[in-house]
């Protein structure tokens, strides 16, 4: 297949790993959602 | 020089790569467990896997599978296989289709659609909320279509094979595959007996889970249509949501990216101009069916919204079999698989027209990561593997043991936010892994209000208990014997159990208590129906499976299978 092709290939596979990082680092920075303990526990709940 | 790898392969690698990008923590050690995504961490075939005490069972023979599946490889193997294998499938099925369509796709085509079938908010919902069967029939639907295209050079049976795989998913894998390819294989004419055969198919696969909830005679709850219904997952509104592969009827699952209109409306574009690149290529095979597919499929899952409105849900609820068209987002699937193909065909024919044009067609490769960056990395990091505390198992191990008799499970609700997953919404675990008939409650509890659940002895649990009596007494009096009470940070308080009951087990996330037997003991084993249910299943499989090995031994006889 043409180089350019490839080449296109190569950078989409990189910003998808970068997005990769990115999330990987905002996941580790969130914080953890507090909820009652008492209260029933919803399905549509975030 | 080596020769490049064909374009299949192409996008299998490129959605091996993805797909591990998108799930990110999920793959760690341990287990997810999130919203209906739950997995014992000891696999075992409990009554609750084999659908004994519950009357539309909706987890058979998902739940069996995988169980199997974990006796064999282990339960946190077993879960990154189903979730790793099931999106691999999807991106894969997705080019297998696109190539089947047409021939002459290249390698970017090809990757795009296999990036397209994985990276939309029909994935991205339909994993957030942990429903992997309606994810296994998105993926096995390419695949499936790719076959019925086939039929006339293979013959129905690796047809069949994949409405067989669909049904390993339950109801919500199989509603998502088999109608929509029976009524396209009866439009493209495929013969009167290999519709027959393909439709005998459908109908014995199901048979698991249909025989037990129509001998049942099970019917749901009206308000569950509406609370199920596709909405909007965006500014934009329900169709366009729906367009774009979105919508789910649980807010909870809808991706950031999703309340901003124009990202919805952009995302809606992509796959309507995918869609209509299928259509107006008539160089492409079964462009008819593909786009008849898809349309149907979008028809059957907004419809039910809009028809909401003129009191139709009564009647659905009123009909044995009519929850199938609750939660109709699923049926969606169908739009985005033809969609993400179309995207494929769509860069096809930008790049084979003028290949100056090969930067702008892979724009479309990027343009739906970039327009759902929150998909990456376990749905940034909604999924993720934890470890599931050992003492749960213990419990669960000494309800098993403790000897014949129903178990409740407490505090009466069956959503939890356990500490040790984050305070994750997940279901619990313990009816999963307790090898005992557990009475739990099946209602589901909205921020809009209860949907009654299906099960006559929960119901009259849930009953007593609203009118304020004792949970204790309540189940001593339905015969109860046992009961598996969950306790922990993040888990709702229960009343210490009567001074007469005897605690078997005791520890930081769970008691087991047994309340002393009854006269009238509460105790559920598998009834003729389900006994039947699965009979008609295995018979089929073991049909498909025969037809199959029967024609790759005559292949390997002189002529080539087809798949």
């Amino acid at each position: 297949m043409n180089p350019a092709v490839n080449r296109v290939v190569a950078f989409v596979v990189g910003v998808i790993l970068a997005l990769f990082a990115i999330f990987a680092a905002v996941s580790a920075l969130s914080s953890s959602s507090s909820a009652s303990d008492t209260e029933v526990v919803q399905y549509d709940a975030p | 020089m080596r020769p490049p790898p064909p374009p299949l392969v192409t996008a299998g690698v490129a959605g091996a790569v993805v797909t591990g990008v998108v799930l990110g923590p999920a793959l760690g050690p341990g287990l997810v467990q999130s919203y209906d995504l739950v997995w014992s961490p000891d696999p075992t075939v409990t009554p609750f896997a084999l659908g004994v005490g519950t009357p539309a069972p909706r987890a058979v023979p998902s739940e069996l599978v995988v169980t199997l599946l974990g006796l064999a490889v282990s339960a946190g193997v077993a879960q990154k296989l189903v979730l790793f294998g099931i999106l691999l499938l999807a991106a894969t099925g997705a080019a297998a289709l696109l190539l089947s369509v047409r021939p002459d796709a290249g390698r970017l085509p090809t990757v795009t659609t296999a990036v397209a079938a994985l990276w939309n908010p029909f994935v991205a919902e339909r994993l957030v909320i942990g429903h992997w069967p309606v994810l296994l029939g998105y993926a096995v639907l390419p695949w499936a279509l790719r076959a019925l295209l086939r039929v006339p050079s293979a013959g129905v049976l690796p047809l069949c094979a994949w409405v067989v795989v669909a049904g390993l998913g339950g109801a919500n894998a199989w509603v998502v595959v088999a109608p929509l390819v029976v009524l396209a294989a009866v439009a493209l004419r495929i013969g009167l007996g290999p519709a027959a055969t393909l439709a005998a198919t459908a109908l014995g696969s199901a048979a698991v889970w249909a025989v037990p909830a129509l001998a049942s005679r099970v019917t749901g709850d009206a308000r569950g249509f509406e609370e199920f219904a596709l909405r909007a997952d965006g500014p934009a509104g329900l169709v366009v949501s729906a367009l774009g592969g979105g919508g789910l009827w649980n807010a909870s699952s809808h991706p950031p990216e999703r309340a901003a209109g124009l990202l919805s409306v952009a995302t809606a574009a992509l796959l309507c101009l995918g869609a209509l690149a299928v259509a107006t290529d008539r160089t492409t095979r079964g462009r008819v069916a593909l786009v008849g597919v898809a349309g149907a499929g979008l028809a059957l899952a907004v419809l039910p919204a809009l028809a909401g409105r003129a009191g139709l849900w009564d009647v659905a609820a009123a009909v044995p079999g009519g929850a199938l068209l609750r939660d109709s987002h699923k049926l969606v699937a169908a739009w985005v698989a033809v969609a993400a193909v179309g995207i494929g065909v769509g860069v096809h024919r930008l790049v084979s027209r003028n290949h100056a044009l090969v930067p702008l067609a892979a724009l479309a490769l990027l343009a739906l990561p970039a327009m759902l960056p929150s998909l990456a990395w376990g749905v940034g990091g909604r999924l993720s593997a934890v470890a599931v505390p050992e003492d749960l198992s213990e419990a669960a191990r000494v309800a098993s043991g403790a000897g014949d008799g129903a178990v409740a499970l407490l505090p009466w609700g069956q959503f939890r936010r356990y500490e040790w997953n984050d305070r994750r919404v997940s279901l619990s675990l313990v009816p999963r892994m307790v090898d005992s008939p557990v009475v739990f409650d099946d209602s589901l509890p909205l921020s809009s209000g209860r949907v009654r659940g299906e099960d006559p002895v929960a119901a009259e649990v849930t009953a007593a208990l609203d009118s304020g009596a004792d949970p204790w007494r309540v189940l001593a009096d339905q015969g109860i014997r046992y009961a598996v009470v969950e306790r922990g940070p993040g888990v709702a308080t229960t009343p210490d159990p009567p001074r007469t009951a005897s605690t078997l087990w005791s520890s930081d996330s769970a008691l087991v208590v047994d309340l002393g037997p009854s006269v009238d003991g509460l105790d559920r084993e598998a009834t003729n129906s389900i006994l039947v249910g699965w009979g008609i299943a295995l018979v089929t499989t073991v049909f498909v499976l025969v037809g199959l090995a029967r024609r790759v031994l005559e292949g390997a006889g002189g002529r080539r299978t087809k798949w």
